[in-house]
């Protein structure tokens, strides 16, 4: 009678035990499948942060390969880096549930898609024939005529569709706007030092001079800032600061690049040598500042 | 002079003993079972132990991080001797509790405290996808359009701690689900206060 009062006495621990667990088991399971579409919608970012550098790295390499700056090189270069732009673009486009979602904040959304479509479709065509004739002028002219307007494109869409993923929570909509600032201003400095270093070359060569001389100038200051901003904060560009030590270090050590490449890019002449130097740093640049926005979503500074 | 030196040895011995950081003078830890292991719950150990984490922050932007009122409506506010207390009586077969992170889970993956669930409130929130699956596995009832907690265990919830109001969210959402207020229990202190009394994260 004893044996058989502590074995259901047991059973009914056991049972309940199970059940608990099975309950905080099946909210993981709910909560989980929540954040896989979480993380889906957080690639977006991911493609932003890269196509937006990527339209000033095919500018500038575009302009190198015209200055036959070791130009096979930059030709497989430019090349490579305008299919993984159209690879990315391609699959944002092609998502027709985002789209849906992103004319709700733009009815004109889809339209603008189209245009955007048409400028890079050009653009591609441009690189493509340049990685082959590094002297098409016309197809030179295109890529730096519209460049710009490329990234701008891009920054549009891309800005519609963070928003469309917005939280209708204002609390949550609250912290990830925290949270997407960060990550899209520590992003920017890679795009910026291409831009300013395309700006450079395009003096160089005499093309736009005084313009790009105006957009130089205001490249720099507004990467001086940046930098700055990415340590101490800013309230101008949401930014906090970090204490991290690991950013930190990154971050001078980036400083320290920066410098090299601000000083160089306000000669007033450049010797060949020189811009090798220039084009050298750009790109050791980009690797550290890479590190950063690594280091950055790493460390989830909340 | 021979009873100098046992005096001055016997406080040296107490200022050895008082290295020793307990939770209270008569609580060193708290064994659970969590799983297959068991894990114990103490403070950090290192009197030099300093906060370098994120807890150590001062001065967050407010909103959304805005200072958060000491009760929400009529659920009862816990501090960590409490929530101890709780801890140690849902490893009892018979207890209905569940501790519940209330946290998004890019916070909640940073660290949590033991034996906790992560719901993140924007899923306790009325419009919710996720709601109705998550109300009936928690046991509640949904008659006539209308939930029915009576089979929900008591839930203790927390967020990152006074400044923060993913706990009071949660709790509000339920409140305003029909939850009664006795089944909520608030641990306001939350992550922070548990940081910063260096008790163990899993």
């Amino acid at each position: 009678m004893l044996i058989k009062k502590i074995t259901i006495l047991l059973l009914v621990g056991l049972s309940s035990i199970y059940a608990k667990s099975d309950l905080m088991s099946g909210l993981t399971d709910i909560v989980d499948k929540a954040e896989e579409v979480k993380t889906e919608n957080k690639k977006v970012l991911d493609y932003a942060f890269k196509q937006r550098m990527r339209t000033q790295w095919m500018a500038r390499d575009a302009l190198l390969i015209s200055m036959d700056f070791n130009s096979s090189f930059y030709q497989k270069e430019l090349l490579a880096n305008a299919d993984a732009f159209n690879e990315n673009f391609n699959n944002l486009i092609n998502s027709k549930e985002d789209i849906k979602k992103a004319e709700k904040i733009d009815s004109n959304f889809s339209k603008k898609i189209e245009d955007v479509k048409e400028i890079w479709s050009k653009f591609y065509d441009s690189v493509k024939n340049i990685s082959k004739n590094g002297k098409d002028k016309d197809s030179l002219k295109f890529i730096e005529d519209n460049n710009i307007k490329l990234l701008d494109d891009i920054a549009y869409i891309f800005t519609n569709f963070i928003q469309s993923y917005q939280s209708t929570d204002k609390l949550e909509a609250s912290m990830a706007h925290i949270k997407s600032m960060l990550y899209t201003q520590v992003g920017k400095p890679r795009m910026y030092i291409n831009k300013l270093v395309k700006e450079r070359l395009l003096i160089e060569q005499n093309i736009n001079k005084k313009e790009n001389q105006d957009s130089l100038e205001e490249s720099i200051k507004y990467m001086d800032k940046l930098m700055k901003a990415l340590k101490d904060g800013d309230k101008d560009l949401e930014l906090n600061g970090t204490e991290d030590i690991k950013i930190l270090e990154k971050l001078s050590n980036s400083q320290k690049i920066w410098e090299e490449v601000k000083a160089l890019s306000l000669k007033k002449k450049i010797t060949k040598d020189e811009l090798q130097t220039l084009i050298l740093k750009n790109e050791e640049f980009i690797k550290v500042q890479t590190e950063v926005v690594k280091l950055t979503r790493e460390s989830n500074d909340n | 002079m021979k009873s100098r030196v046992i005096i001055s040895l016997i406080l040296l011995g107490n200022i050895l003993v008082a290295g020793d950081v307990k939770i209270t003078e008569d609580l060193k830890s708290v064994v659970i079972q969590e799983g297959d292991s068991s894990i114990t719950i103490e403070r950090i150990q290192d009197t030099k132990h300093r906060l370098t984490s994120n807890f150590s922050k001062t001065s967050r932007e407010c909103p959304p991080f805005c200072v958060q009122p000491m009760h929400i409506g009529d659920v009862e506010t816990i501090g960590e001797l409490e929530l101890l207390k709780y801890i140690q009586d849902m490893q009892k077969d018979d207890a209905d509790m569940l501790l519940i992170d209330a946290r998004t889970r890019d916070w909640s993956k940073e660290g949590s405290i033991p034996t906790s669930t992560n719901l993140p409130f924007t899923m306790l929130k009325k419009n919710s996808k996720y709601l109705k699956k998550i109300l009936s596995l928690l046991g509640a009832k949904n008659i006539n359009g209308k939930w029915n907690f009576d089979k929900v265990p008591t839930m203790i919830i927390f967020s990152n701690g006074i400044w923060d109001a993913q706990a009071t969210k949660a709790i509000k959402s339920l409140v305003e689900l029909g939850c009664p207020e006795d089944k909520i229990l608030y641990y306001r202190g939350g992550m922070q206060n548990w940081n910063i009394l260096g008790l163990t994260i899993k």
